[in-house]
């Protein structure tokens, strides 16, 4: 079925069955992703989906449902459950359905250069970057992945209150993983680009990239356990702050599983630290009109020179809390509940360039990647153990390459100890970013 | 599901530019959701998840495609377009499908379907209250209450036709304990491929009371210190450290392009004669197992190391190609979104001789594993790490005061050679593993083991 016409036959019988608001949010995907393994074509995946999600309110209680496929069965299915839903729920929380903004900020995130590209011409690039691997180094033997890929989506949602927002975006990438063997061990690298026209992916850059990686990381060696100074680099420290983003949910701290709830105002990092949540960054990969709800996005401080400004809210969440909604209520996917989450979040950048930060911090630690970070941060907590690779800084320089060992400390603590921000802002492939950074003290697990 | 004539000219049609093997993969799946926050449910959310994925082979290349729309003309234009990604047109053939093979190796008692939200709230409702009154300190409990049920249907050209009906079903509890500014948490997830009569073996009582146990006691902990240990890991979810450490080493994803550090391994000794290790997606409705796999093979029990001797990897078609190796039932995905490949299932070490007090009592100066967090590898280095999510200090040979915070590293073939004791007590835990073909329910499991010596993390 079409889906106008799947929206008003739902609409038609989610009114008769009694819904006071409802609301659908749709999501249309399509891609296409190259793998290239010697020399050749090795995986060529070509996807569209399609997903639709319904949400209606019946005696203030919000229920929810949500299907693939626009049949009349569907329909029948979607009113059904929303319903048996919102009757299971016995949360008291105000649930709202948007009527909407007088105006959205026009946001730049499809372009029109990517489209019909030629899959040769992206087949190509691929090739050059597997073969511009190979030529950096001899000791290429492998590739744990070389690929480049299209994709595109179209979303948008549409309500009872006259609401009706889509909004669409496109994007390239490209991504080579070489390995380099080195005595009996086996070392990788990552290079990557996200582009938004074809001529942005060099092939050659992003080999280097990945090979440069990997040599530096021959005859890696652990230290010995203690408490050093550290410097995480820009892409280490993204990962970190996107598993902990979640402690800046006004959701998570109304729930009671935030460390910040009530600390609007306090000081809870050092003066050096601003984190801005911007859904209008230029080439931001989280830019947006509108959030999942229909609310117009804006920027915003959340931590300005270690004070913290607000926490992010939807439409439920600032109404319980008593403030306006910051325009991020997004939702997982299109199947999932409104929830709350950042869109393109990052800590601002300071003056001093990289090797100026090693120069400060005279011996110590720099960390370059973070690995488990999904098992050993917890948000809840702010604890993190993790294991780490990096470098040894010695006399104010980068010196040999660390590996085997675990950086334990406490995201809340680490936030107040940041000692000094670089200039070298980085999102890697990421809606998340951040410079480098020097951090007083964390302890280090190795021999 | 489709039928017999369309999934027959849609092969086909996959096979005009000249591939020697096409595929495809139905799915007609019904998820609920339900979480309850507070002791109040917040929300509930089901639906309905349906498509196609359709996959070609031509010599090692393969082309994958999916698609929602399930008319007989998209699937012909998408079988089509992934065809002509793999050359030119050649000629017709047409496809001769067999009798279609469904198995029932797990018998489901009580569809999800035939059981109200309020069953399922009720059942939510006793494990929050257990975890809530374990203690004063505990501050949140969330619960969550999953069922899926997942019909497939897969036909390929070599005249396959097998459909299989996943039931899944499980519980997660999750407490909060707080105390001067600090939280601290404790995670209980059973789960298996049943329906509803899950807990007529699972009380959520007990998993209720667990959560908050651990959150409980973590909270009054200290930092784990920092080094190298002798460390007892026990049974249970503590099998992750070989899913980890080596089965994703063991996947032929890695191994099939000598990506891994056990290629061309099989015979030679890679771990401690203590060990032995096997991968069985046939364990009666446990929460890893299936009837056939994602590309329509059998599930069958997978012997990966006997005695410490390598004997063989997990395989999925395309990887088997490239190595000359059979599959080996072992080819999964998360939905018709991904492209199958090698997988675990529910994979464990065996048990062992040794006594766990003997294990512990052995130990001078080292750390206690009772429950632990995921973990995550990197196949090319074979660096793996997990996190301790209950921790004790052993010293002289005894267990003494809880630590929080600590994470075990190391590299995947080190680690199987330091693992010197492994007691009898085997048990399995639920988790999600997530790879390159999605994230799917697997078992980790494992007695009781001991490790000479890997690092610690803490502070």
């Amino acid at each position: 079925m079409e889906i106008k016409i799947f929206i008003e036959k739902l609409f038609e019988k989610a009114k008769a069955a009694g819904f006071e608001e409802y609301e659908v949010y749709y999501v249309d995907k399509e891609s296409l992703s190259i793998n290239i393994y010697k020399e050749e074509v090795e995986k060529y995946n070509l996807t569209s989906s399609y997903g639709l999600s319904f949400r209606g309110k019946v005696n203030g209680k919000m229920g929810y449902s949500y299907t693939e496929i626009l049949d009349e069965d569907a329909i029948d299915m979607l009113v059904k459950n929303s319903m048996e839903s919102a009757s299971a729920i016995e949360n008291n929380d105000l649930q709202f359905i948007y009527e909407g903004d007088k105006e959205y900020v026009e946001v730049n995130t499809y372009h029109k250069q990517l489209e019909n590209i030629n899959p040769n011409k992206l087949i190509d690039l691929a090739l050059a970057m597997e073969r511009e691997a190979k030529k950096l180094d001899d000791r290429v033997i492998n590739f744990q992945g070389c690929g480049i890929g299209y994709s595109n989506a179209k979303y948008g949602i549409v309500n009872s209150k006259g609401l009706n927002l889509e909004n669409k975006s496109n994007l390239l990438s490209a991504y080579v993983v070489p390995i380099i063997k080195a005595g009996e061990n086996m070392f990788d690298g990552m290079g990557y680009k996200v582009a938004k026209s074809i001529d942005e992916i060099n092939p050659k850059k992003i080999a280097e990239d990945g090979v440069k990686e990997a040599v530096s990381k021959i005859d890696a060696k652990t230290i010995a356990s203690g408490k050093y100074k550290i410097v995480i680099n820009n892409e280490a420290m993204v990962s970190l702050l996107a598993t902990f983003c979640g402690v800046f949910s006004g959701d998570a701290a109304q729930k009671g599983l935030s460390l910040l709830k009530d600390k609007e105002g306090e000081i809870i990092a050092s003066e050096k630290v601003t984190i801005i949540d911007d859904p209008h960054l230029e080439d931001g990969l989280a830019s947006v009109p509108f959030d999942d709800e229909g609310v117009a996005t804006r920027k915003k401080d959340i931590i300005k020179e270690g004070k913290l400004v607000t926490l992010l809210h939807n439409l439920k969440t600032a109404h319980k809390g008593n403030t306006k909604t910051t325009g991020n209520g997004f939702k997982a996917s299109y199947a999932s509940s409104v929830g709350v989450s950042p869109t393109n979040f990052y800590l601002k950048p300071g003056n001093k360039d990289f090797k100026e930060l090693l120069k400060d911090v005279g011996e110590g630690v720099i960390i370059t990647e973070f690995a488990g970070l999904h098992s050993g941060a917890n948000s809840i907590t702010g604890d993190f153990s993790l294991a780490a690779k990096g470098f040894y800084i010695k006399d104010g320089k980068q010196d040999f390459p660390v590996e085997q060992i675990t950086v334990a400390g406490n995201f809340f603590a680490l936030l107040k100890n940041i000692e000094e921000v670089g200039n070298d802002l980085k999102f890697p492939m990421s809606s998340v970013g951040s410079p480098s950074l020097i951090v007083k003290e964390l302890s280090i697990a190795g021999k | 599901m489709l039928s017999r004539d369309i999934l027959s000219s849609v092969l086909a049609r996959c096979l005009i530019t000249g591939g020697d093997f096409a595929e495809i993969f139905e799915e007609d799946t019904l998820n609920t959701s339900i979480r309850l926050l507070d002791g109040v449910v917040e929300n509930t959310i089901s639906g309905r998840i349906h498509g196609i994925g359709i996959r070609i082979f031509k010599g090692l290349k393969s082309v994958y495609a999916y698609t929602n729309n399930t008319s007989l003309q998209s699937l012909l234009d998408t079988a089509e377009k992934a065809a002509l990604a793999l050359g030119d047109l050649k000629e017709d053939i047409s496809i001769i499908l067999n009798d279609k093979i469904s198995y029932d190796n797990h018998p489901i008692l009580y569809l999800p379907s035939s059981i109200s939200l309020n069953k399922k709230i009720e059942i939510m409702k006793r494990g929050y209250r257990a975890a809530k009154e374990y203690s004063n300190d505990i501050t949140q409990v969330s619960v969550t209450y999953l069922d899926k049920v997942q019909n497939v249907l897969i036909a390929n050209t070599e005249g396959l036709l097998a459909e299989d009906r996943r039931v899944r079903t499980r519980l997660a509890i999750s407490s909060v304990a707080s105390a001067n500014g600090e939280n601290q948490t404790g995670f209980e997830g059973p789960g298996a491929h049943k329906g509803f009569e899950l807990f007529e073996t699972v009380d959520p009582e007990y998993y209720g009371r667990e959560a908050s146990r651990v959150a409980h006691t973590m909270l009054h902990a200290r930092p784990c210190p920092a080094g190298k240990m002798t460390v007892a890991i026990d049974n249970g979810f503590g099998g992750v450290i070989f899913h980890e450490a080596c089965g994703h080493s063991l996947e032929a994803t890695a191994v099939a392009k000598g990506n891994s550090v056990f290629t061309n391994m099989i015979g030679k000794q890679i771990a401690s004669t203590k060990v032995t290790a096997i991968d069985d997606g046939t364990i009666p409705n446990a929460w890893g197992s299936l009837n056939i796999d994602d590309e329509g093979n059998k599930t069958r029990k997978n012997v990966l190391i006997k005695d410490g001797i390598l004997q063989g990897y997990l395989i999925d078609k395309l990887n088997g190609r490239r190595m000359g190796m059979e599959p080996t039932g072992s080819g999964r995905r998360e939905s018709y979104k991904f492209a199958p490949t090698s997988r675990m299932t529910n994979t464990y070490i065996a048990a062992g001789t040794d006594k766990e007090e003997d294990i512990i009592k052995s130990i001078d100066n080292g750390l206690y594993a009772k429950k632990m967090g995921g973990g995550s590898v990197n196949p090319v280095t074979g660096e793996f790490n997990f996190a301790v999510s209950e921790g004790y200090i052993i010293k002289n040979g005894v267990i003494q005061e809880p630590v929080r915070g600590a994470s075990l590293i190391g590299k995947g073939s080190e680690i199987l050679m330091n693992i010197d004791m492994v007691g009898s007590n085997l048990a399995h835990g639920q988790g999600m593993c997530g790879s390159i073909s999605g994230s799917i329910p697997t078992n980790v499991g494992q007695p009781m083991i001991r490790v000479k010596e890997i690092t610690v993390g803490g502070r």
